[in-house]
């Protein structure tokens, strides 16, 4: 950053320059600016190959056409040569003819990119839209091939673009992939799933009372051993003066406003106790991790970053003398209608370790809904562009898996109805691409860790892998 | 900073006991599948995939080629029909009027035609080599596999679209697998190599910039006012509790030390990105060469193949033993085509294994030197 001996040497206007600088490149490195930048570097790249590559298109066209006037004149020639029309000396002829051509439009299709339309139409392949379509084919490697570079100068410029527009895009797509599985989830969970609701009432309640709590607890550190008590244990808090409330696996929820009294009252007794050290005991987390990313969570313990400090040490405990069955009901997360201050940091420890857990999505949910973005492309482009229904879901799959054949492309010249619909159905159709490309790096954010903790459980079962090492 | 637990080492696999068929055969099958999923098994599985898809799709999409060259000749002769009726018909052949008819029909054709061969038709004669040959039903699986997709082999039938899409959902992860490992593989290979050829040149060549962000924390160590002294032992204790007034000591250990690999015996020698790149150019200049001077190409259109191919474009506008007029050896071109194809993505997995390390260092110190990542010193300063 800003250096001081810099500074000093050239004082206003290098730290200007390097101030405008730094912001500049803060910008473009923001999603945002990673986005807009790969949408201009599509836009450019679209504009460069529509410049490079029309004039071959339309010569092309006139190729094709010289060859079917070619073809005509040789025709005449026959028919006139022959005084008398014998129909199989003709037909022969003829037919030789004929294939001759037919050698060499198939060459046109193939080799010019001649795509069937007359010198008379307006519309072009490499159209801006077209283009745009191009790019984006290229910059997302899906590469269909409909249309590709016959110039020399396009080919050498497809590949530096390509060497800058790959990485750029998966940058791009990675980015807005992410933001879609965040979205997805929020809606998962917010939205779909009930019982994922309550959790996060629950979640709330106990993020406020810790927050509560942290306040009104002294701030002075507190010393604990290295006891490793399970995490199961269910611990008290040391004043016996206190009225303990059991939890109840089945009683119905609470207004989060009760809670909140329960736990006033039990700050305001808390706060005539002294420390006890004899009788602390350290909850246990199952990683580390867990316990820092609790710290960190927990807005109040914001001091603690750097070091694991257990939360839960804030409080006195007493063992309990009857320890309640060592594995918590499942439902005790949801069901509980009053709590105790050492069940609250218990829960706090629990919820947290279980965090991970708790924000997965299943696995089929995610695939369903890739399979249903499919589906939706499917019927859009069949309708659209009068194909079967397994054609357009043999599109998407190409489409989105990156592979990208070519031979069924949306806005194909066939069933063009009226001027421009060729385009529209190339926007429409690349606008598809990218977002199904998004979708299915989402998918791939949200599932990566439950397919390879999956995919490990089941090498182990096969005996492939031992708990050491990885394949 | 996340402190590893070693696990402990247990065989899960051992088994003393009785030596029951039962037991061997199990024993056995568990053997091959490490096997087939260690390095050598993966490449034969991917090949072996490869062969079984090109037996597939040439079972499904043979026929509809042939089916396809046939129409495209009925096509042609039912055209030369209508021009005969259409000659015929006229008494008196005025060339305008003919001219006239005949050009609709040949209009026709020609639409016809270019239907035929987006549809799949190649220009090939019957009987002639077909295009779903066994290597190119071979070069087809490859090609969906590593979602190249070149397009001018395309499955036709709705049976190929199918088993296309089951083929590939199953095949390109096993692919990326594949890739993943033969990239570790000679990545590692690669850099015990050059690793020993530099020692060769007795230069004592430690890396310029060793990254701080590497390491991995061993030991913290806690001193108290008292001067007592409160260690953390990495792997033994989890928590280590610490007073206001403390110092704290972090010792760390650089993060490649921890590699419980083969020939890791001087820390932070990297291949430098350049030889890399070198590589990769070097490998689509020969391919180009090939290529061009087979196919009759022309350099460039020879390395615009290349390029296109190994990035995983694949546009299909240029396929060896693909040309329009078939001519000899043309399936012996299509195998060396996918080899090139399978050893150059295994290189491209090297090559990225052997540069993300570097080039994500020269990323963040390039940043840093911009001023968009902060250095931690500065946090700390600000903090």
């Amino acid at each position: 950053m800003l250096r001081d001996v810099e500074e000093q040497e050239d004082p206003i206007q290098r730290t200007k320059w390097k101030r405008c600088l730094r912001l500049l490149a803060v910008r473009l490195f923001s999603d945002v600016g990673i986005c807009s930048l790969a949408l201009s570097y599509a836009i450019v790249g679209a504009l460069v190959f529509e410049a490079l590559e029309t004039q071959h298109e339309l010569s092309a066209r006139s190729e094709v056409r010289k060859l079917r006037i070619d073809c005509m004149r040789d025709l005449w020639r026959i028919t006139n040569e022959l005084n008398v029309l014998y129909e199989k000396n003709w037909t022969l002829a003829v037919d030789w003819r004929l294939t001759e051509f037919e050698q060499m439009v198939v060459n046109a299709v193939k080799n010019e990119g001649y795509d069937g339309r007359d010198m008379e139409a307006t519309e072009r392949q490499w159209s801006f839209s077209g283009a745009l379509f191009y790019s984006l084919t290229v910059t997302t490697t899906v590469g269909y091939g409909n249309m590709a570079p016959k110039t020399n100068f396009g080919k050498v410029v497809t590949i530096f673009y390509s060497i800058v527009g790959v990485p750029l895009m998966l940058l791009c797509l990675t980015k807005v992939g992410y933001y879609f599985s965040r979205l997805f989830r929020f809606i998962y969970f917010h939205i779909c799933c009930v019982r994922c609701r309550e959790q996060i009432q629950f979640r709330q309640i106990q993020k406020a009372v810790n927050m509560m709590i942290r306040k009104q607890m002294p701030s002075s550190s507190s010393s604990f051993p290295n006891d490793q008590a399970s995490v199961e244990e269910n611990i008290q808090p040391w004043n016996p003066g206190q009225q303990l409330v059991e939890e109840t696996a089945e009683s119905g929820q609470s207004s989060p406003s009760d809670q909140l009294n329960d736990y006033n009252n039990l700050i305001s007794h808390e706060k005539r106790n002294h420390w006890s050290t004899n009788n602390q005991t350290a909850m246990s987390h199952e990683s580390n991790e867990n316990s820092c990313k609790m710290s960190t969570l927990n807005p109040a313990v914001e001091e603690s970053q750097n070091l694991c400090v257990d939360i839960s040490n804030k409080f006195p405990y007493a063992r309990r003398n009857n320890t309640k069955s060592s594995s918590l009901p499942p439902s005790f997360t949801h069901h509980t209608s009053k709590l105790s201050l050492s069940d609250v940091a218990f829960l706090n420890n629990k919820d947290n370790a279980s965090h991970n857990q708790e924000k997965h999505i299943p696995m089929y949910v995610v695939i369903l809904f890739v399979v249903a973005y499919i589906f939706i492309g499917a019927m859009i482009f069949s309708l659209g562009e009068n194909w079967s229904f397994l054609n357009g879901a043999y599109f998407c799959f190409v489409a989105l898996s990156t592979i990208g054949f070519g031979n069924l492309v949306p806005g194909s010249y066939k069933f063009e109805t009226h001027v421009h619909s060729g385009q529209a159905r190339l926007i429409i159709g690349s606008f598809y691409m990218i977002l199904g490309l998004a979708v299915v790096i989402m998918a791939y954010h949200l599932t990566h860790e439950e397919v390879i903790l999956k995919c490990k459980t089941v090498a182990r079962n096969l005996g492939i892998l031992s708990s050491n090492e990885n394949s | 900073m996340a402190l590893e637990r070693k696990r402990p080492s247990g065989r899960s696999g051992s088994r003393f006991a009785e030596k029951t068929p039962a037991n061997k055969c199990k024993a056995f099958c568990r053997k091959f599948t490490a096997f087939t999923f260690s390095h050598v098994g993966l490449c034969g599985l991917v090949v072996g995939y490869s062969i079984m898809g090109a037996f597939a799709f040439r079972a499904l999409e043979a026929p509809y080629e042939e089916e396809k060259a046939g129409e495209v000749i009925d096509m042609r002769q039912k055209t030369v029909k209508r021009l005969w009726d259409i000659t015929y018909d006229l008494n008196v052949l005025y060339k305008d009027n003919w001219t006239r008819l005949v050009t609709a029909e040949i209009k026709r054709f020609q639409a016809d035609l270019i239907e035929a061969v987006k549809d799949g038709y190649d220009g090939k004669e019957l009987g002639e080599v077909q295009q779903w040959s066994f290597s190119g039903a071979f070069l087809y699986s490859l090609t969906v596999i590593t979602t190249i997709g070149y397009g001018n082999i395309a499955p036709r039938t709705d049976w190929g679209k199918l088993v296309t899409i089951v083929y590939a959902i199953i095949g390109i992860p096993l692919m990326l697998l594949y890739l993943t490992n033969i990239g570790d593989i000679l990545a590692k290979s690669f850099r015990y190599v050059y690793r020993r050829m530099c020692t060769c040149k007795s230069s004592e060549h430690y890396t310029k910039g060793r990254n701080v962000e590497n390491y991995r924390v061993k030991h913290i160590v806690a001193h108290n006012v008292s001067g007592r002294q409160k260690a953390l032992e990495h792997g033994v204790q989890d928590e280590i509790i610490v007073s206001p007034g403390d110092e704290v000591r972090i010792e760390a250990i650089p993060n490649n030390e921890l590699h419980e690999d083969l020939d890791f015996q001087k820390p932070g020698v990297t291949v430098p990105i350049t030889l890399c790149l070198l590589i990769l150019v070097g490998y689509i200049s020969g391919g180009a060469i090939i290529f061009s001077l087979w196919e009759g190409w022309g350099f460039l259109d020879g390395s615009y193949f290349c390029f296109v191919t190994l990035s995983t474009i694949g546009f299909g506008d240029l396929v060896p033993g693909d040309s329009v007029v078939s001519d000899q050896g043309s399936q012996e071109k299509l195998v060396i085509c996918s080899l090139y194809l399978l050893i150059g993505m295994a290189l491209i997995a090297m090559c990225f294994n052997l540069m993300q390390e570097e080039v994500i260092q020269k990323l963040r110190s390039c940043g840093r030197n911009i001023g968009i990542i902060k250095d931690v010193d500065d946090e700390a300063d600000i903090a």
